[in-house]
């Protein structure tokens, strides 16, 4: 039996929506993480909360720009922002940006029922619709970003501009299709939520990984080029690690679900992306050195031709 | 089908018509029919299917049965015992097996045995021999059939690496391993390559009696050590080849800013190409060196192969970046090795690694990758890309390979040639 029930009229839709919640409190914001999301560009990521304590309703601003405002049923307040937390009961309107919600509690439930979405577990397709995004990440932005605009014969402007223009919409289409993975998975349960959401941050980290490899576009020997990649990469990593966790410290619901679904599919996409983009990153050669091209060379560091010589012989050991 | 058949080997006894009779002389017929029943065709044949897998003549020297061909003629059934033997057929069309008695890989020579010989011999002469003296080359060309040819002696070659005899002879495929006599009818070398129009070479005697002398004096084991035996004779000669190469100074040429080797020996060829529209964007002018007497060990593997090219990449329009990133391509271009059609049972798999080289005062990319020869362990085969570095436009770059060496001479010659490289702008 739903706890909390809300109407929302935002600009999102026409029609009212509702929403039905089990816990205790719902945080309500545009980022991913709250429990009741709302698009509104005047609402901060994390605003408000509201909370049953005591079997009484209570509203806190998290300190956000905007602020709420709340029209209490009996149809006194509204005039000022509210600061700290506001008890409340229940048919209440709060205010935020330019969304109102209209609150109930259980017994005062006055939307048809029809509109309480029921929600079901939908996995295979969320399988699908995660492996739709990672595929739509590493073919268009990869592969267009680095071929299309890849010097391999005379490149006129005209190419140059194509592959930009190409890029361009690669990336347009990856974000409709990040936002249309964001919207799909509102709607489902909470574990599944929390677990595209890992594969998200996961899926994203990838992108990093090459911002990794070309940040250390000054290396000139294969020492400092994997030193550069593992800081660098590693840097990237713990950014969007704490991040993740800072995030989800602030949840109310179990983390553990979305720190798997980072901690697996990095473990699966990376090894797999790197095999696929970037073969030849295992074979030694000239192709992470181009930077050379910047350097003069009194500065690049070389061997005497006697200790090259001397170095065949870790290859013939190979051998034998 | 049957029709174009029977075209084709019209046309092909009509093109050797004239040679037989050109050889109209009453001494080539009276050579030919005395030695006919002393000549063999010799196969190697694949014990799988049976067929075989190349095909050349034979001499007989001895009464015992000693037959003389070359060593590229049964070279599959030395290096393969296991799935090769050698067949041989006399005049008569009888068949034989027959056994390795001993061989010389440098000057491609081999002497088999056979059981039942026949008992007419070959007389081995003497490898003295005029220029314009007439001599006679039988064998068995295109597998049509015994033929004996008339040419001309023009002495030994200077420009080829092993002592060679070149003639005015038309020799054919087929024809590998048969005996050039002199007028009296005495062997005086075995058919070994075809060098051009009717221009072949021949292997002089000297090295057959040197042969026969081994044999003789009971050298040469078992079939099993053959393997070692053909890196003994490839040692023994790489010693002489790459020591006298490493002794001598080599000879240099101008290109681009460098001056590299060149023709570091006199039996190296040069070509240049001057590359001038490659692309619009870039001028590659080229410089390509190398030795045509590698040794032949078998169908798809050679010894003692050298090459190296240069390529000298210039872009005014590109900016470093750019450059770099299509010189990159250049280089990068994956591992080739394009010296033979090695296989996976034939070589082991390439390791490379690379190094930034200081050579000349300049920073080179040196990307060295060998793999050692799986029947000759003891051999290996390099190649070497490098590219110079640190000038915004400008760019060496340089592939050398070295084909079935040892890692003492690898060495050797690597640090040598790394050395002779100069820069001069």
């Amino acid at each position: 039996m739903a706890k909390i029930v809300c109407a929302i009229d935002s600009s999102e839709s026409a029609q009212l929506r509702y929403e039905a919640f089990d816990q205790d409190i719902i945080r309500i914001g545009r980022a991913f993480d709250n429990d009741l999301i709302i698009h509104d560009l005047f609402i901060n990521a994390h605003h408000a909360c509201i909370r049953i304590k005591d079997g009484r309703f209570e509203c806190e601003d998290y300190g956000s720009l905007n602020g709420i405002y709340i029209v209490h049923a009996q149809g006194s307040g509204g005039e000022s922002k509210v600061s700290g937390t506001v008890p409340f009961t229940t048919g209440a309107v709060i205010h935020l940006g330019k969304t109102s919600i209209r609150v109930y509690d259980s017994q005062h439930i006055v939307a048809p029922p029809l509109l309480l979405k029921e929600i079901k577990p939908v996995v295979p397709h969320h399988v699908f619709t995660g492996l739709v995004i990672v595929l739509c990440q590493f073919y268009f932005v990869y592969f267009i970003l680095i071929h299309a605009t890849s010097v391999r014969a005379n490149v006129s402007p005209v190419q140059i501009l194509l592959g930009a223009t190409l890029t361009l919409l690669a990336l347009v289409i990856w974000s409709a299709l990040w936002a249309a993975f964001t919207r799909f998975a509102r709607h489902q349960p909470r574990f599944v939520r929390h677990l595209t959401f890992g594969c998200q941050w996961a899926v994203l980290i990838w992108p990093l990984f090459i911002m990794g490899k070309y940040a250390t576009f000054f290396a000139v020997n294969e020492a400092v080029y994997v030193t550069g990649f593992i800081v660098v990469s590693g840097c990237m990593g713990v950014f969007i690690l704490s991040n993740h966790l800072a995030i989800a410290a602030n949840m109310t619901f179990v983390k553990r679900t979305t720190i798997a679904g980072v901690i697996v599919l990095s473990l699966i996409l990376i090894p797999v992306m790197s095999f696929f983009g970037n073969r030849r990153n295992f074979v030694p050669d000239p192709g992470h050195y181009i930077n050379l091209a910047a350097i003069p060379k009194r500065i690049i560091p070389s061997i005497p031709v006697s200790e090259a010589v001397k170095r065949l012989d870790t290859l013939f050991k190979q051998q034998d | 089908m049957a029709k174009f058949f029977i075209l084709i080997l019209t046309l092909i006894f009509f093109a050797i018509h004239p040679a037989r009779a050109e050889v109209s002389s009453s001494l080539a017929e009276s050579h030919f029919k005395k030695y006919l029943s002393a000549l063999y065709q010799v196969e190697s044949v694949s014990v799988q299917s049976n067929k075989k897998n190349s095909v050349g003549t034979g001499f007989q020297i001895s009464p015992q049965g000693h037959i003389v061909t070359n060593y590229h003629v049964v070279a599959d059934s030395i290096i393969s015992p296991e799935s090769f033997h050698i067949r041989v057929f006399m005049s008569d069309g009888s068949e034989q097996t027959a056994g390795i008695v001993n061989f010389d890989v440098v000057h491609d020579l081999a002497i088999i045995q056979i059981k039942s010989p026949s008992a007419v011999i070959f007389p081995l002469g003497s490898s003295e021999m005029s220029n314009g003296k007439k001599i006679f080359s039988i064998g068995n060309p295109l597998d049509l059939g015994m033929t004996i040819m008339e040419g001309l002696s023009n002495g030994y070659m200077d420009k080829t690496l092993y002592k060679k005899m070149l003639t005015t002879l038309s020799l054919n495929h087929g024809m590998s391993g048969g005996p050039t006599i002199d007028e009296d009818g005495s062997v005086v070398g075995v058919n070994v390559a075809i060098a051009g129009n009717a221009l072949s070479f021949l292997v002089p005697i000297e090295f057959l009696e040197e042969l026969w002398q081994k044999v003789q004096a009971g050298g040469r084991g078992a079939s099993a050590s053959s393997t070692y035996q053909i890196e003994k004779q490839l040692i023994a000669q790489e010693d002489l080849y790459i020591g006298s190469m490493l002794g001598r100074p080599w000879e240099k040429q101008r290109f681009g800013d460098f001056i590299v080797p060149s023709a570091i020996s006199k039996e190296f060829t040069c070509w240049g190409s001057p590359g001038d529209n490659v692309a619009v964007w870039i001028t590659e002018p080229s410089l390509q060196c190398e030795i045509k007497d590698d040794l032949y060990i078998s169908s798809s593997v050679s010894a003692h192969a050298v090459s190296f090219n240069y390529s000298w990449i210039q872009s005014r329009e590109y900016d470093p970046f750019r450059f770099y990133y299509l010189a990159d391509l250049r280089v990068s271009s994956g591992y080739r090795f394009e010296l033979d059609s090695a296989g996976e049972k034939d070589v082991e798999n390439f390791k490379c690694r690379s190094d930034i080289v200081n050579i000349a005062h300049n920073p080179f990319w040196v990307s060295t990758c060998t793999r050692q020869l799986k029947k000759l362990t003891q051999l290996y085969d390099v190649n070497v890309r490098m590219a110079s570095l640190g000038e915004p436009r400008e760019m060496l770059v340089v592939e050398l390979t070295l084909g079935g060496l040892t890692q003492a001479s690898i060495k050797a010659f690597l640090d040598k040639f790394y050395r002779e490289i100069q820069w001069q702008k």
